[in-house]
């Protein structure tokens, strides 16, 4: 049953034109901006819109929506394991092809950006973004832009992905596909509405793995025909750390996701717990990185890198344990530093290889 | 619409001390605006006085447990501009006479026998302490978001003013789900307007009930339109306007133009709250049958005096 009134229209799931006023098709000339609930059953069953002229909106810079909807910041999760992994690899005389090198950096960058993109829609389709008033872009939540331009997007940067990793793919046709397989699955499932991995447990090991051991070992593996386990363990520090970031924003949505049945870490720990259980994941990403330095002969840089990270991490840690309500509104703040800690992180191993490498690499 | 008389003494034993004592201050004063409510989306509904007279006793001594338990809480000394129980009595008291309500109202209930409304009703307690216990835990939380304030409100008020849409429903057998989902878009935006309306009596704002100013800052908390008046606030000039003592002092570091551009704001924001709720109140209407769609007209005129503060 379709009700207008005023500014206001409210439809449900099944009604025509929900699907329409949803992707943001319905109309050239008006934006339909869904209205936030604050009831987990209502935001997923109706929906009700203000219907705005696309006049009256006022849309940022192009740039700067560009920004919003891509979400750069967040890169650091794929471009600090890619660029240490090969520093490390050609500190140790890895045979690189410049040729698959850039189409691997260029493909999963694109790839990162696709699935920033698209999971903006869907948490919007599935109503999350109107029980969270905090999360994705707020793009559509704004009336900057329709949901379909947002699909359109995303599904372009992903071909785009695809296309740019296909030299890289043909290159190995051994374990390479394979893995690009599971990376994509794996991305995907994290934002596909029937998948959702990221609301059903899977989250961090899915996160783990793609922003760890899978792309640094991946990507030397696919661009130079190099393996070894120092490539994985390098991974493993790189997944800890970014498993550390989506542990404090599960810890952000807490209230939202146990109300939602989202079956997140920090969810199934209890606010109390998974405060707590940051100092492990910390202790587990620096060990990783001493771990790795002392097993592969870097101690010096790695130690520098070790204690930067520490130095990044373990104010977030406290300042976690100092929050009283999981609405606090230091929980935003500790998450911006937790990224922030990532990028600390990923640039000292980076500054200490490329420190290194002319005494390690002659002719680096 | 006459008022319904919530408490009678015989319905609690006379053997507990000062237990009666305690309830005759409790509901003496009270506006009862949440049993009003009850009644004008019964009568629609065409419930017996008897059913009606149960919902809003039900809702009742839920309000008033959790006034008992907050003021001991917030360690509030007076209510209603009399002693709170806690005070007047003991604490101890004030806990169990709200445990005793709580506990009185499951009793009912169940004797009535309508299980998804024991339910329901459970749950809305479950949500309103859940409210409480989110609320106490944000003292002194002074860089807290509206949106933020917003979800522990509609826990807190918004469950209440749900349950008072709902629970007529549900005693006359109506479950459809949709209906229910529109009931609570209207209960949480009724919650809302009530809940900033009273903020705004904090800062002395259409304050026709002369309730004490600045209460809630003074107990380390940042009501919605605190939220909003210091929003972009530098930190030095915050700082100075949360510690704050008067009115006068509070204004005078916050600007006084700024004060009134941003209550103008914050009305026309909620403003557009009314006309939200106007929409899903016409919604309804799919949903009601023949005489029932008289409800409307009693749902229609809820949010202006509730949000205002006009008689």
């Amino acid at each position: 049953m379709t009700t207008s009134s005023g500014r206001y229209k409210t439809l449900a799931r099944l009604d025509p034109g929900f699907n329409a006023h949803l992707d943001g098709t319905f109309s050239d000339t008006h934006r339909a901006i869904p209205v936030r609930s604050m009831n987990v059953d209502t935001a997923r069953e109706e929906v009700t819109f203000e219907i705005v002229p696309v006049g009256e909106v006022r849309r940022p810079p192009l740039a700067l929506l560009a920004w919003t909807l891509t979400r750069p910041q967040s890169l650091s999760f794929s471009l600090g394991p890619m660029l240490v992994s090969f520093l490390y690899g050609w500190s140790r005389q890895a045979q690189f092809r410049a040729d698959l090198v850039a189409s691997a950096f260029v493909a999963v960058l694109l790839f990162h950006v696709g699935v920033n993109v698209l999971d903006d829609y869907f948490d919007h389709r599935k109503g999350r973004d109107r029980l969270n008033p905090r999360g994705g872009s707020r793009a559509i939540q704004n009336g900057w832009v329709r949901a379909i331009a947002l699909l359109r997007a995303g599904l372009w940067l992903v071909g785009l992905a695809i296309l740019a990793g296909l030299p890289v793919v043909l290159a190995s046709p051994s374990l390479t596909p394979l893995a690009a397989l599971f990376a994509l699955g794996c991305g995907l499932g994290l934002v596909s509405p029937s998948a959702r991995l990221k609301y059903r447990g899977f989250g961090e090991a899915v996160t783990f793995l793609l922003a760890g051991p899978l792309l640094t070992s991946g990507f030397v593996w696919a661009t130079s025909g190099s393996a070894g386990w120092d490539y994985v363990a390098l991974g493993c520090a790189f997944g800890f750390t970014s498993v550390t970031y989506y542990h404090l924003k599960n810890i952000e949505n807490i209230m939202l996701d146990s109300q939602a049945n989202s079956r997140t870490l920090a969810a199934r720990l209890g606010f109390d717990n998974a405060k707590r259980s940051v100092w492990a994941l910390i202790a587990l990403s620096a060990l990783s990185i001493a771990a790795f330095g002392w097993t592969s002969g870097r101690v010096l840089s790695f130690a520098v890198a070790f204690v930067a990270h520490v130095v990044a991490m373990v104010p977030v840690a406290r300042g976690l344990g100092r929050a009283a309500s999981p609405l606090s509104s230091d929980l935003e703040k500790l998450r911006r530093r937790g990224l922030r800690a990532h990028w600390a992180t990923s640039a000292a191993l980076a500054l200490c290889l490329l420190v290194e490498a002319p005494r390690l690499a002659p002719g680096f | 619409m006459k008022k319904i008389k919530i408490y009678d003494s015989r319905d609690f034993p006379a053997y507990l001390p000062k237990l009666n004592g305690l309830y005759d201050d409790l509901f003496a004063d009270g506006k009862g605006f949440r049993s009003l409510l009850i009644q004008k989306v019964s009568g629609p509904l065409g419930l017996e006085d008897q059913i009606v007279h149960l919902l809003a006793q039900t809702i009742e001594f839920i309000h008033n447990a959790s006034l008992l338990h907050d003021d001991l809480v917030d360690r509030s000394q007076l209510r209603r501009g009399k002693p709170a129980a806690w005070a007047k009595y003991t604490p101890e008291y004030a806990v169990l006479a709200g445990d005793y309500l709580l506990a009185r109202v499951m009793a009912n209930l169940s004797r009535h026998g309508n299980v998804r409304l024991i339910q329901y009703t459970a749950e809305v307690i479950s949500d309103l302490l859940e409210g409480e216990w989110i609320q106490d835990s944000l003292v002194r939380d002074w860089n807290i978001t509206l949106e933020q304030l917003d979800r522990v409100h509609n826990l807190k008020t918004g469950s209440l003013f749900k349950w008072c849409l709902r629970a007529p429903f549900l005693a006359k057998g109506r479950y459809e789900k949709e209906l229910h989902d529109l009931l609570e878009e209207m209960g949480t935006l009724l919650g809302l307007l009530f809940q900033r309306s009273d903020d705004l009596l904090d800062f002395d704002v259409r304050n026709r009930e002369g309730k004490a100013v600045l209460g809630d800052l003074k107990s380390g908390y940042l009501n919605s339109f605190g939220v909003f008046l210091s929003r972009d606030m530098a930190p030095d000039v915050k700082e100075r306007f949360l510690r704050s003592q008067s009115l006068g002092e509070l204004k005078s570091i916050a600007g006084e133009a700024r004060f009134d551009d941003r209550l103008a704001e914050f009305d026309r924001f909620n403003s557009g709250k009314i006309e939200l709720y106007l929409h899903l109140a016409e919604r309804l209407a799919g949903f009601l049958d023949g005489g029932e769609k008289a409800l409307i007209g009693e749902l229609r005129p809820l949010p202006k005096p509730l949000y205002w503060r006009a008689t």
